[in-house]
């Protein structure tokens, strides 16, 4: 009886796909989401659990009070655990956090070799296989910050469980590893939009941010063959390096791509450093463009960005873009070359805020089109679609990635407010803790500083990756610790003295 | 009761492990360590580090999960190790390779980060001894040296140069392979005949300077004289026009012909037919303008690409202790710089709080806090010794602090309650 009413339901389900990819097809797209019956199948919502480690764990509260969390733990595809924490370990516990969809088999036990993971969330389940899918996902904030490793990492795992479509790989003997099934790839499209950049403060030393987050695109596009997507409407210092490493970059109709910053700037006090400085940091920022493909005008065009005396002249040659970087002659310009960047220097200094500046190269949607850089220009996910061609049938999945960041930027700012060295929460806590009074009240108040500054530490594990890469910060928070413990010592001792 | 919860706690979460792991069955191919808890229970996994005190850095494994934990020594009644991790983890012991006949046999051992503390000579030395050690059949023939790092220090480059052309080239085919060698890095590389890019690499930027109190000064007079002529000799040991490296240390202008056969003729002006730097920038390459310009025979993003650009038809990697080494070696110096620091600071907190101990116990036990904190400095050193020689902390300058802080115990403040006998507040 069971088994006929599933038969049917998922006839029905089978019926209803096929006219939906039509619909997608010939009219206006829709949200996977917004296809087909029983969307909501199987999702539910799972708890998280933060520690003040920086670690979370995911699953259902079953039992909670002053001292401990009980929960079923949810591991991957494992069936989920039992398993019992102390409250004093939790930072933070989110009730509903996670939407998910029902557990299913990583294999497929019939034939023993299909090898794809997870399941496509249940929004997803009923899209046209034969359509082009496309994660779109929103960088927004500061690059380096909102968009770091974690949520980086963890976008990228949701694209594969949204996608669903990785496979295994043979390497050699018992070396295998997961790649994107090759007969999907080029439909299963992450398109990033930026709208970001790294701290301006900092101008082209963003490049180092960059530096760090480029191994996973590198991971994800390269080793695993995700096809990714850049679609620019802000790329800025750190975030400009990016969109480089691959070969589909689309730009918004005001979009740019550009550097706050003057290489020219530097000031070590000694010019010859400052040149070897400068000549370092336009090597390895020149190095993204080649390894994305763009070649040898990626580093005239990166020059051109980075460095205002650099002249950048340009002309169509056979259809290609043929770029020099020196002042034209007059002939020259008679012969079409175009100037996109000047010296800066003198008569050619950008003063007058009306013009058009050209000191440094901005990579507009214009001039990045011009110069290859850019495939095209899209205002909407039907523009872009239409510059990718898969126009006629494709769908935008539902997905967390916009959300991961969100969360992430979200406990980043919380946890900001309470650490922030200027005015942070917890040290202004500290600051009104007095110790004073009898023995036990000074111990108490110790102890609660103490605890104070542990809280503080978490923090900096927790973003370790923005806020203290090296652990230098938090063994700073150590030292203080442990002269609040040597205080208590001598208290201590003094008490018994006395 | 504390200490009951706590260990009521981790039995459970052992529960959970275990039950987890039964559920999905073990990954088998996988090697796991078992350590057992004086409170009996077991976690199985990796030993990935391990402290002299016997503290272990441990990663629970569940399936593909990894979880990472610090096991204290005085937690462990036993630990069982599956003799793969410990292979794996020990350098020195030599994986199991399976070598063709006829393959060539090929090591990497990467050079990372600054030159001086972690990219040095006396640790590159250990990597090679460990590949001098192997049996002749498992010896690599080709050492790719993989570069990746800033610069650092010029006296580290006047010993690791030598090291290469001197001891290693005779020995070994020796190739740079790089991902980014600016300044020390790039004129280490530099001595190697054979030099690979990756596709987004940079190489140059050489230009030696001092920063002090004073602000920063390139490097002037006769020591800059000496290093360009040095480093003249070092381009004759690595096959390279000198004109090249000049360009990269000072201002010059660098014009370069190259002909039908690709041969290149250098010139120290302009006249040349490409412009390669003019004499108010410094020269750094990337990846096409070293190839193009003979400072690098190939690109290579891959170990792959790198054997076939190097016209190794079939080949294997061997020697992985030797690079283990230098991963082990870098992890140790980044971790000892941070530590030291904080245990200087917590030395000089110790010696503080002991000048205002209210009694003679109270004033010893923070002395000889100090004095641990002291040995443990002495003990990080031990694991990072190049860290000696950047920092300063040469045995006899430890000696002479320990001297000091027993000084104090002899002749320090014995207190008996004095000042406020409320310390700290």
């Amino acid at each position: 009886m069971l088994k006929r009413m599933l038969t049917g339901i998922l006839a029905a389900v089978l019926m209803v796909a096929p006219m939906t990819a039509v619909t997608v097809g010939l009219a206006a797209p829709v949200r996977a989401s917004e296809s087909g019956a029983g969307d909501k199948d199987g999702e539910k919502k799972l708890d998280q659990v933060i520690f003040l480690d920086g670690r979370t764990v995911q699953g259902e509260i079953i039992e909670m009070d002053d001292s401990r969390v009980v929960m079923m733990v949810h591991f991957g595809n494992f069936a989920p655990v039992r398993t019992t924490y102390n409250r004093a370990e939790i930072l933070e516990v989110k009730r509903d956090a996670i939407a998910v969809a029902g557990a299913a088999p990583a294999r497929d036990q019939q034939t023993g070799r299909a090898t794809r993971r997870g399941q496509p969330s249940g929004e997803n389940r009923d899209v046209d296989p034969d359509a082009a899918k496309l994660y779109i996902v929103d960088f927004e904030g500061l690059f380096g910050v909102q968009v770091s490793e974690t949520p980086l990492r963890q976008m990228f795992e949701d694209v594969d469980r949204t996608f669903n479509d990785l496979v295994e790989e043979r390497l050699g003997p018992g070396r295998t590893r997961m790649v994107v099934d090759p007969t999907v790839r080029d439909k299963h499209i992450v398109v990033i939009k930026m709208n970001t950049g790294t701290d301006p403060r900092f101008g082209f030393q963003g490049i180092f941010r960059a530096g760090d987050l480029r191994p996973i695109f590198f991971e994800n596009m390269r080793d695993k063959g995700r096809r990714v997507v850049f679609w620019i409407e802000e790329a800025r210092d750190g975030a400009a390096f990016l969109p480089w490493l691959s070969q589909e970059v689309y730009f918004k109709r005001d979009g740019r791509m550009w550097f706050t910053s003057d290489l020219e700037d530097f000031a070590t006090g000694d010019d010859m450093v400052d040149e070897k400085l400068v000549a370092a940091n336009l090597a390895i920022a020149r190095g993204y463009g080649i390894e994305g493909g763009y070649g040898e005008n990626a580093g005239l065009i990166i020059d051109a960005m980075a460095r205002s005396s650099n002249w950048l002249i340009f002309r169509m040659e056979g259809g290609r873009p043929v770029l020099r970087n020196q002042q034209p002659t007059p002939q020259m310009l008679e012969q079409g070359w175009m100037i996109l960047s000047d010296s800066g220097q003198g008569e050619f200094e950008d003063k007058n805020a009306l013009r058009e500046f050209n000191d440094r190269l901005i990579l507009d949607a214009d001039r990045a089109y011009m110069l290859n850089v850019s495939k095209g220009q899209a205002d909407s996910v039907e523009d872009l679609a239409f510059e990718l061609g898969i126009q006629r049938n494709y769908a935008v999945m539902e997905h967390r990635g916009t959300r991961i960041f969100k969360d992430w930027a979200d406990q980043f700012e919380n946890a900001m407010s309470q650490i922030n060295p200027r005015d942070g929460s917890i040290w202004r806590e500290v600051a009104r803790i007095q110790v004073q009074g009898d023995y036990r009240e000074r111990t108490r108040a110790r102890g609660r500083i103490k605890n104070l500054y542990l809280q503080v530490r978490s923090q900096y594990t927790r973003f370790a990756e923005i806020l203290d890469p090296d652990g230098g910060t938090r063994a700073q928070i150590d030292v203080l610790i442990d002269r609040i413990d040597r205080e208590q010592q001598l208290d201590r001792a003094a008490q018994r003295g006395a | 009761m504390m200490h009951r919860l706590h260990n009521m706690l981790r039995t459970i979460l052992t529960m959970a492990v275990v039950a987890a792991v039964t559920l999905v069955g073990v990954a088998s191919s996988f090697a796991m360590d078992k350590v057992t808890l004086k409170d009996g229970t077991v976690l199985q996994g990796e030993i990935t580090r391990e402290m002299d005190d016997g503290t272990l850095f441990f990663t629970i494994v569940i399936g593909e999960l990894r979880q990472p934990r610090v096991i204290m020594a005085s937690d462990i009644a036993s630990v069982e190790r599956d003799a793969s991790i410990e292979e794996r983890q020990r350098p020195g012991r030599e994986r199991r390779v399976e070598i063709p006949d006829g393959a060539t046999r090929v090591a990497f051992i990467t050079l990372e980060e600054m030159v001086g503390p972690f990219f040095n000579t006396n640790a590159l030395k250990e990597s090679v001894r460990l590949l001098d050690e192997l049996p002749e059949n498992e010896r690599p023939q080709i050492i790719v040296l993989w570069i990746d790092s800033g610069g650092g220090a010029l006296i580290e480059l006047t010993r690791i140069a030598p090291y290469i052309q001197n001891d290693l080239k005779p020995k070994y085919r020796v190739v740079a392979w790089i991902k980014t060698a600016i300044s020390a890095a790039a004129m280490t590389a530099w001595v190697c005949e054979e030099i690979y890019m990756m596709p987004g690499a940079a190489i140059g930027s050489n230009t030696a300077y001092m920063s002090g109190p004073g602000g920063t000064q390139a490097m002037e007079g006769e020591a800059l004289e000496q290093l360009l002529i040095w480093m003249e000799r070092v381009s004759e040991w690595g096959r390279k026009h000198p004109f090249v490296m000049r360009a990269m240390q000072v201002y010059m202008d660098l014009s370069a012909d190259i002909d039908e056969q690709g041969r290149i003729t250098w010139r120290d002006d302009l006249r040349g037919e490409h412009i390669v730097n003019t004499k108010n920038r410094i020269l750094s390459m990337d990846s096409i303008q070293a190839v193009r310009f003979g400072v690098a025979q190939g690109v290579a993003q891959t170990k792959e690409d790198l054997a076939k650009a190097m016209g190794l038809t079939e080949w294997v990697e061997v020697g992985h202790a030797a690079d283990e080494y230098q991963q082990e070696f870098r992890r140790n110096v980044g971790t000892a710089q941070v530590r030291i620091n904080e245990l200087f600071a917590r030395m000089n907190a110790a010696i503080n709080a002991a000048g205002s101990a209210p009694n003679q116990r109270e004033y010893d036990r923070q002395i000889s806090q100090a004095l641990r904190f002291l040995n443990e400095i002495r003990s990080w050193l031990r694991r990072a010794p190049s860290l000696v020689e950047y920092t300063g902390l040469t045995p006899d300058v430890i000696r002479e602090i320990e001297r000091d802080i027993r000084e104090m115990t002899r002749g320090g403040n014995r207190g008996g309650g004095g000042g406020s006998g409320r310390p700290g507040l």
